[in-house]
């Protein structure tokens, strides 16, 4: 059975998206991280995100020549929606996952193929932690303190124990975070 | 001219207390007043008083 992996950018203080800065894109990514998320990215099985997030990225990837486009564009995506239309799911190759989250997740963890990478956005992310259906977080901590904004687990109903797996920090101040939630 | 260093053990989404600002079960005794923690020998114990 395959993996479900978070990435996320996060500040010190836990938050995912704020009217101040936002986290993924406040500090400069480098090229060490960037190589690090490509060399991950590229073997993903497929990319996994609410409606927000696929609206944002179907409008920027496939006209990007990044080389993130390559992996974000040939790797299927899976948009976890009830209002998205198949008209408006125009990304290829792109599955609209209308079920409830833990239906459709048992669903794409049974096929085979790599493990699935999931993006966000935060309340999405969130959505998926609460109901521990997340394998492995990938938490990319970023040299940035917020005070406010979305936090990744502010909906989980209660504390959690994690087992850190790896902790790798990068040239520009990033750390990467990788946690997997303990099941005793 | 000296350094301020902060230093808090925190999880991982940013959190260093309760929302009443005591640190949780583990710490509980370091705010409750006078209290004694057994030893496994059983023959002494160890305790804290208010000064």
């Amino acid at each position: 059975m395959r993996d479900v992996i978070l990435y996320m950018s996060m500040s010190v203080d836990g938050f995912v998206d704020s009217d101040r800065e936002h986290p993924g894109v406040a500090i400069g990514e480098g090229a060490e991280l960037k190589q690090w998320k490509l060399d991950r990215i590229s073997k993903a099985g497929a990319h996994l995100m609410g409606r927000v997030t696929y609206q944002q990225m179907s409008s920027y990837w496939p006209q990007s020549d990044d080389p993130y486009a390559s992996p974000m564009n040939d790797i299927p995506k899976v948009v976890f929606s009830q209002t998205l239309s198949d008209a408006e799911a125009t990304w290829p190759v792109t599955q609209i996952a209308r079920g409830a989250l833990a239906t459709e997740i048992a669903a794409i963890k049974a096929e085979p193929g790599p493990d699935v990478i999931v993006w966000g956005g935060g309340r999405f992310a969130g959505a998926l932690a609460a109901a521990d259906l997340i394998d492995e977080y990938r938490l990319l901590v970023q040299p940035l303190v917020l005070g406010q904004g979305r936090a990744l687990f502010d909906q989980l109903p209660d504390s959690r124990h994690m087992n850190l797996i790896e902790a790798l920090s990068f040239p520009n101040g990033v750390v990467s975070h990788i946690y997997r939630p303990q099941h005793t | 001219m000296g350094t301020v260093v902060a230093q808090a053990i925190m999880s991982l989404d940013g959190y260093v207390a309760k929302p009443d600002n005591t640190i949780g079960r583990s710490f509980d005794r370091l705010q409750n007043g006078e209290f004694e923690i057994p030893t496994p020998v059983g023959d002494f114990a160890v305790r804290q008083v208010a000064a």
